[in-house]
C-alpha cells in the first residue's frame, strides 16, 4: 500500500479534534484505569519484595544480635544446623543486609546516616524440614530464647501482615480496574465510530474511487491508538508520584523497620510504566480495530 | 471490456432486480440503460464495480471474472471504474480543487502526480476558474462537472454514471452530456443510466432497455423507446 503518511497525519489530526470533549473522556478513562493498573502492579510488587526473602522454602529467618562475635556467630550456626528439624540455612553476611538496607531506605536520609553498617543484625534464613505451622511455631519461639538471637521472624506473620494489601489489590483494584479499562475500551471506540460516522460520505467516496480499507482504517485506527497512548502517558506519570506517595508514607509510618518492609525499586516502577503501556497499546489497537472492522463492508 | 452472462440479482424480501441478464460491452462504448423506475438500471450499475454482488451468474470486466475477486482486490477493480452519481456526492468542506485531488490522494498517488493532473481534469471539465470554490458555490452543473473531473481524473477504463443529469435542466444536461461524449472518445467505455429521452434520441448510441429486471430491447444506435 502506498502511503501518504501527510495524508495519514492530517486526517487523524483532523479526527482528533473534530470532537475535542469526547477525546478528552476517552482519553481521562483510559489515564485513569491505567493510573488504577499501574498502581496495583507498584503495590503487588511491593508486596512481593515483603515476602521475597521467605522464597525458596524458607519459613523463618533468625536475626543475631548486631554486635555478635565470631565465635558466637558460630555456635547459633551450629544450633541451627544441629537442629534436625532444620533442614537448610543461609547466612546472610553485613554487606547482604547494608545492602539490602540501603535499598529499603534510600529515601529516608536520617536512617541512611544515623545507622552505621555495623549497626544492623545479620541473619540466617532457615528452611525447616516440615512446614506445618506448628512445627514452625515451636521453632520460632525456640530460637527467639537461644543466646545471641536478637529477633526471629516467621514468614506466617509477614504474610498475614500484607495479606489484606494483596488481597485488596487482587480483588478490589482488579475489578475496578477491569471496569474502567472496559469503559476506556467502548470510549474509544465510540470516538471514532463518531469520527466515521461524521466522514461517512468521504468514507463512501473513497471506497468508490477505489481507496484500500486499510488507507480508510488508518488514521480512524491512529484516532484511537493516540488516545490510548496519550492515556498511557499520562499513567505512567501517576506511576512515578505513586511511588513517591507509597515511599513517603512508608517513610513516615513507624511500622518501618529492617526487618519487614514494604518497598519499591526502581525495577518495579519499570514493570509498571511497562504494564501501563502494554495495556494502552492493547486497548486502543483492540479498539480501533474493533471500531473500524464493520463499517467498511461496501 | 464488459460481460454479464445470465446475472440475476434478488434483493432480501425476494425483490428480483435483474433477471437472467446477458449483455457485452466493448471497449470505447457508449451505452445508456433506460426503463421504467425500479427496472434495475442502478442495480446493474453497482454490480460493475462489485458495490453488489449478483445472486446468479458471472461478471467480467476487462477480461476478469470480478466474483472471483478477493475483497482487497476490489479497491484496485474500482481504480478502474469512474463512478458519477446523481446528486454529485462532493464532499462540502473540501473546494472543487480538493475534491478532485483527495481521489488520486486516496489511492496514494504521488503528490506530484496529483499536481499535474488535477488541473489537467479541470481544464477538461471547463472548471479551472472556480478551483477555489467550493461546492455550495457551484451550480448543480457544474458541481456535476467536478464530479465527472474526479470520476474521470484517474484515467479509468470504464465510467459508470447513475442518472447523471437527473437533477440538472435540459440546457445543462446537454453540457454534461458532450463532456461524457468527450471522455468517451478517448476510448473510455461510458455506461449511463437514464430517464432522458431527449439525451437519448439526440446521441444515438446503443441503447439497453431494462423492464422489470430484464433485458428487453439491446439496440446499437437505439433510441429511448
Ligand atoms: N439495496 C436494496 N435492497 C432491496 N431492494 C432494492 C435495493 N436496491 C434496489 N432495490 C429494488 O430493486 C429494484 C430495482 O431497483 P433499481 O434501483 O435498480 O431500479 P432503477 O431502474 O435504478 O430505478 P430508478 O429509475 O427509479 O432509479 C426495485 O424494486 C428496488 O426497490
Ligand atoms: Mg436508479
Amino acid at each position: 500500500m502506498a502511503v501518504n503518511g501527510n495524508y495519514m497525519v492530517r486526517e487523524t489530526f483532523s479526527n482528533l479534534t473534530r470532537n475535542p470533549t469526547l477525546t478528552l473522556a476517552s482519553v481521562l478513562t483510559v489515564f485513569v484505569s491505567l493510573a488504577i493498573v499501574g498502581t496495583a502492579v507498584l503495590v503487588r510488587q511491593g508486596a512481593q519484595n515483603m515476602t521475597r526473602r521467605f522464597e525458596g522454602g524458607v519459613e523463618f529467618i533468625v536475626f543475631v544480635e548486631p554486635d555478635i562475635t565470631d565465635a558466637q556467630l558460630a555456635q547459633v550456626r551450629e544450633d541451627l544446623e544441629r537442629n534436625p528439624k532444620v533442614k537448610r540455612i543461609e547466612y546472610i553476611d553485613v554487606d547482604a543486609t547494608w545492602a539490602d538496607f540501603n535499598r529499603l531506605f534510600r529515601n529516608d536520609e536520617a536512617m541512611l546516616e544515623n545507622v552505621r553498617k555495623t549497626d544492623l543484625p545479620t541473619s540466617f534464613r532457615v528452611e525447616p524440614t516440615d512446614k506445618s505451622v506448628e512445627t514452625v511455631q515451636s521453632l520460632v519461639s525456640f530460637y527467639r530464647k537461644r543466646p545471641h538471637v536478637f529477633d526471629v521472624k516467621a514468614a506466617t506473620e509477614v504474610i498475614r501482615e500484607i495479606k489484606g494489601i494483596t488481597t485488596f489489590v487482587n480483588n478490589g483494584l482488579t475489578v475496578f480496574a477491569t471496569f474502567l479499562l472496559v469503559a476506556s475500551s467502548l470510549l474509544i471506540l465510540n470516538t471514532i465510530r463518531t469520527a466515521m460516522f461524521a466522514r461517512r460520505r468521504e468514507i463512501e467516496v473513497m471506497k468508490l474511487v477505489g481507496a484500500t480499507n486499510w488507507f480508510i482504517r488508518v488514521p480512524f485506527m491512529l484516532e484511537g491508538m493516540v488516545q490510548g497512548l496519550i492515556g498511557g502517558v499520562l499513567a505512567v506519570g501517576f506511576v512515578f508520584l505513586a511511588r513517591n506517595w507509597i515511599d513517603s508514607l512508608m517513610t513516615s509510618s513507624r511500622g518501618r523497620t529492617l526487618l519487614q518492609t514494604f518497598s519499591i525499586d526502581s525495577g518495579d516502577v519499570l514493570l509498571a510504566c511497562l504494564a501501563v503501556l502494554v495495556t494502552a497499546v492493547l486497548l486502543s489497537v483492540a479498539s480501533s480495530v474493533l471500531a473500524t472492522r464493520r463499517f467498511l463492508d461496501v | 471490456m464488459i460481460k454479464l452472462e445470465n446475472v440475476s440479482k434478488v434483493y432480501k424480501g425476494d425483490v428480483m432486480a435483474l433477471r437472467e441478464a446477458n449483455a457485452d460491452i466493448a471497449k470505447g462504448e457508449f451505452v445508456f440503460l433506460v426503463g421504467p423506475s425500479g427496472s434495475g438500471k442502478s442495480t446493474m450499475i453497482r454490480l460493475l464495480n462489485k458495490q453488489e454482488v449478483p445472486t446468479t451468474g458471472r461478471i467480467f470486466v476487462a477480461g476478469k471474472d470480478i466474483g472471483e475477486l478477493s475483497a482487497w482486490k476490489i479497491p484496485y477493480l474500482r481504480r478502474n471504474i469512474g463512478y458519477i452519481f446523481q446528486d454529485y456526492k462532493l464532499l462540502a468542506n473540501k473546494t472543487v480543487y480538493e475534491n478532485v485531488a483527495f481521489a488520486l490522494e486516496v489511492i496514494g498517488r504521488p503528490r506530484h502526480v496529483v499536481k499535474s493532473q488535477v488541473p489537467a481534469i479541470l481544464d477538461l471539465v471547463g472548471l479551472s476558474k472556480k478551483h477555489r470554490n467550493y461546492p455550495d458555490e457551484l451550480s448543480g452543473g457544474e458541481q456535476q462537472r467536478v464530479s465527472i473531473a474526479r470520476a474521470f481524473v484517474n484515467r479509468p477504463l470504464i465510467l459508470l454514471a447513475d442518472e447523471p443529469t437527473g437533477n440538472l435542466d435540459p440546457a445543462t444536461s446537454v453540457g454534461i452530456m458532450r463532456l461524457l461524449d468527450r471522455i468517451n472518445r478517448t476510448g473510455t467505455t461510458v455506461v449511463m443510466a437514464t430517464h432522458d429521452r431527449s439525451i437519448v434520441d439526440t446521441m444515438r448510441r446503443r441503447v439497453i432497455e431494462l423492464d422489470r429486471g430484464s433485458i428487453i430491447r439491446d439496440q446499437a444506435r437505439g433510441v429511448y423507446e
